[in-house]
Formats: structure tokens, sequence, C-alpha cells
């Protein structure tokens, strides 16, 4: 449950530059979704 | 035969040759269309991400970051962050299932849940699709022959269609998946490679204000769902991807492909929106001309490159292209094979079908019909329709034959009509069709 809960969080922060407008919103994309990979890379799968 | 020309042969008999080494063993259609679902992490991501990034990223997205700013890097990451989030769930499901029930065409987990009759529709529909989509791909490459190997538009289709066809026809998704592979890596080379020239010749890089935020004028909230929404549910609705989760040889090769697509997809966004923004910046100080037409960003930039980093970035388009349009025809060709004809053992039809599906792209690119680039942008807009139905295999016990013909019927006719009458809310209106048509049926359909 807390895995979909953080994964849902990730897909949300993508849409935050929408509702807050600010300047680095090209490095604030590019690191969630820099993060958002580190942490699919990290966390355990199904099958290990 | 000028430089360009000689180029693309050398590119064409390299690739002929990993193909023709790549099919040794190709002995029957689950060798032929999933390479005997034994192929490793490496090779799937980097067929994965060959596949899924067309010509549009080099041409297109480039365009639109010159355009339009930021709003083109978020929408193409939204569309990363989305596969990576639905493959990360799916992924190892819809593998175990591939191996558990032989599937190897993608309309095939529509058959086995909602009969032979879903799958034949669902096949008709993704060649509705893709077939235009493909086409854009062969006119791209045609075109780029033209302007830089001085041949007539109808020569280019046919080289095109040579290059598009041979590599599946040999060595199947074999064939495919290592000359998708090295042409990927080779995407990427010449992307850092244009991205380090354009700094220095820009001498910089910067985002003008009004393109460093959104929303801005072109990227609504509205805007931003409506082109996202099918990109996000690409992984599971656009078959010649869907088909690459049965190819990894076990669930270590998958998940290593799951992260290694992800690793490439985030570089070449990054480069490749870099590229259009500093391209804008230059504009911005005078170093580059203003374009006002987006398609023609990337070849202006071209016509500026010096030789020995042009020749190599108008190839690597061609190769975006090829990738792209190689794995959509063999994944056609298995669904059409095994889905409509119904053969399900010899690979010689699976070969003859490609070259039938590279005769019909080829005649469509050289027509030319207005009405393709519309049906090519919609393509993904009107597979969002099978999503329902993909989720109702792992998450929803209801539902046979008349749901999924119901849901794929109503969720295609709707962005049909739409799309016609050019309502903003395209996508966003045939993915609410679709769900509700396929939970209103479903609970009805016994």
């Amino acid at each position: 449950m807390m895995r979909k809960v953080v994964e849902v969080a990730f897909v949300l922060a993508m849409l935050i530059p929408f509702a807050i407008r600010f300047e680095w919103t090209y490095h604030y994309w590019i690191a969630v979704t820099a993060t958002y990979l580190a942490y699919i890379t990290a966390r355990r799968w199904e099958y290990e | 035969m000028n430089d360009f020309m000689a180029l693309v042969f050398f590119y064409a008999i390299l690739g002929t040759a990993i193909a023709l080494y790549a099919r040794k063993g190709t002995k029957t259609q689950e060798d032929f269309f999933v390479g005997g679902r034994n192929i490793g992490g490496l090779i799937s991501a980097l067929t994965y991400a060959a596949t899924t990034y067309s010509a549009f990223m080099m041409v297109g997205l480039v365009g639109l970051s010159y355009m339009t700013g930021v709003g083109a890097t978020g929408f193409e990451l939204m569309y990363l962050v989305g596969t990576l989030f639905l493959l990360s769930y799916y992924a190892p499901k819809v593998w175990r299932l591939g191996r558990e029930k032989g599937i190897v065409s993608p309309a095939e987990i529509f058959a086995y849940r909602y009969g032979t009759l879903t799958a034949k529709v669902a096949t008709v529909l993704a060649l509705i699709a893709l077939i235009p989509y493909t086409s854009i791909q062969m006119i791209g490459v045609a075109l780029i022959l033209q302007k830089n190997a001085g041949i007539s538009f109808a020569s280019g289709v046919a080289i095109a269609s040579i290059l598009i066809a041979l590599w599946a026809f040999l060595g199947g998704l074999r064939g495919v998946a290592w000359t998708d592979a090295i042409q990927g890596l080779f995407m990427l080379a010449v992307a850092i490679l244009a991205v380090f020239w354009t700094y220095n010749y820009i001498g910089g890089f910067g985002i003008p204000k009004d393109l460093a935020v959104v929303p801005n004028e072109f990227w609504t909230p509205l805007k931003f769902a409506t082109l996202t929404i099918p990109w996000f549910f690409f992984a599971l609705t656009n078959p010649q991807v869907f088909q690459r989760l049965f190819i990894p040889k076990d669930e270590k090769a998958l998940k290593r492909m799951v992260v290694l697509f992800g690793l490439f997809g985030l570089i070449y966004t990054v480069l490749v929106t870099f590229l259009g923004l500093d391209l804008r910046f230059g504009t911005e100080i005078g170093k580059f001309p203003a374009v006002a037409d987006r398609d023609e960003v990337t070849p202006t930039l071209l016509s500026m490159m010096p030789y020995w980093i042009a020749l190599p970035l108008a190839l690597s388009i061609i190769a975006a292209a090829v990738t792209t349009a190689n794995s959509i025809i063999l994944t056609l060709s298995s669904m059409v094979l095994r889905d409509v004809i119904g053969e399900k053992t010899r690979i010689v039809g699976g070969k003859i079908v490609v070259v039938v599906l590279t005769i019909v792209v080829a005649l469509f690119a050289l027509k030319r019909i207005s009405y393709i680039v519309e049906l090519a942008v919609l393509s993904s807009t009107i597979l969002l329709c099978q999503l329902p139905l993909i989720l109702g295999v792992f998450h929803w016990k209801r539902g046979k034959e008349r749901t999924g013909l119901a849901t794929l019927m109503c969720g295609f006719i709707t962005a049909i009509v739409l799309s016609a009458i050019k309502h903003p809310m395209v996508s966003i209106a045939t993915f609410c069709v679709s769900f509700a048509v396929f939970l209103a049926v479903s609970l009805i359909d016994r």
C-alpha cells in the first residue's frame, strides 16, 4: 500500500508546476523523473 | 552516389548483417514475433526505447520545445513517468500471463479474456490507428532522403520501405531488436554530439522567461491533460510496446528492461528538449534565425551544422523512424496472422504479412492523403479504448465478448467523431466513454 501511495505521489508531483508557477520548472521536472527512476531501481520487485 | 547516400547504404548493409546474424534459431512464430521469450535485459531495453522514440523526438519535440517552452519537457517526462509507473506494476503481470497462456500477439490477451471477435476488432483498430502513424515515419525518411541524397520522393519511399521491412522479414523480433539496440545507441550518441555543438555555437543556455513556466499561452492545464493522457497509458495501449513485455528471458531481465529504458528515456528527453530550448535562446540573442513553423526548427539547425555532424544527425532521424516503423509492422503482422487469419504455427505467413503491410504503408505514404496526419496524431487516442479491457484482465472479473466489443467500438467512435469536429477534449472524452461503457456493459454481460 505504501509503495502505491509513493508512486502516485511521484505522478502528482509532476503536476505541481501547473498549480504553483516557478522559473526552475525545467530542472524540477527532470529532478522528479530522475528521483522516480532511482526509486523504481532501488525498490523491491515482485520476483525479488 | 553522394556522401549521405553512401552513409545510408553502409547503414543498410550493417543492419542487414546484424539481422541475418540475429535470425539464427528462428523456427516458430514464438521465435519470430517475441524472440522465443529469450531476450536479455539490455537488448530488451534498447528495443523498447528505439520503438517508443520515433522521429517525433528529434523533429517534433525539438520544435515543440522551441515554440512552447518547458511545457514540452513536462509533456514528454510525464509520458516517461507514466510508463515507468505502469510498467513497474503491470510488466511482471503481463510477462507472466504471456508465458502461462503462450500469448504472442498483443490482441491474444483480449481473445483469452473477451473472446476471439474482440481480438479481431482490436486488430482492425490497431491497423486503423497505426498504419497512418507508420506512413508518417516513412514519409519522414523519404523527405530526408529526398533532401540529402537528391532522389525523388517516390524513390525515397521505396528505399524507406526496404529499410523498414527487410530486418523484420529476415530476422523477425530478434532482427528488429538487435538492429534497434545499435540504432538506439547511435541516436543517443548523435543527440549528445548535437547538444554539445549547439551549446558551443549558441554560447550558453537559457530559457526565455515566458517559456520557463507553465501554464502559458500554449500549455494550459486542459491542453496538457488532453495531450498527456493518451501518452501516459501508451505502454499498455500501443501493441508494439505491449508486445515487448513478452520478450525478456526472465524477471530479472524484465526489471532491467524497465529501468534501463527509463534511463534512456530520461537522457534522450533531456537532450532533445535542451536542444529546442537552447535554439530558442539562440534566437533571442541573435545566434539562430527565428523559425515560424515548429517542424522547420530541426531542418534549419541541420542546414547550419557542419557536414560531419549534420549527416549523422539526419541519419539518426532516419534510424528513429525505421526502428519505430519496423517494430509496428512486425507487431501488426503478428496480430493479423494470429488473431485475424488464425495461423499460429508457420512463420512464412508472418513474413508475407510483413511485406503486405509495408506495401500498404508505402501506398499511404505515396498518396500523402490529407487525413493521414490527423489519423497519425490521433493514433494513441484511438488505442486508448483498449485500456479498460487491459486493466480489466487484472482487476475486474466481470465482462466477456459483448463488453470487449462495446468498449472498443464506443471508444473508437468517440475518438473519431470528436476529432472530426475538433473537440478540445477528445482524449479525455475517449478515456471516460471507454471506461463508462466497459463498466456498464460488464455488469450485464454474463
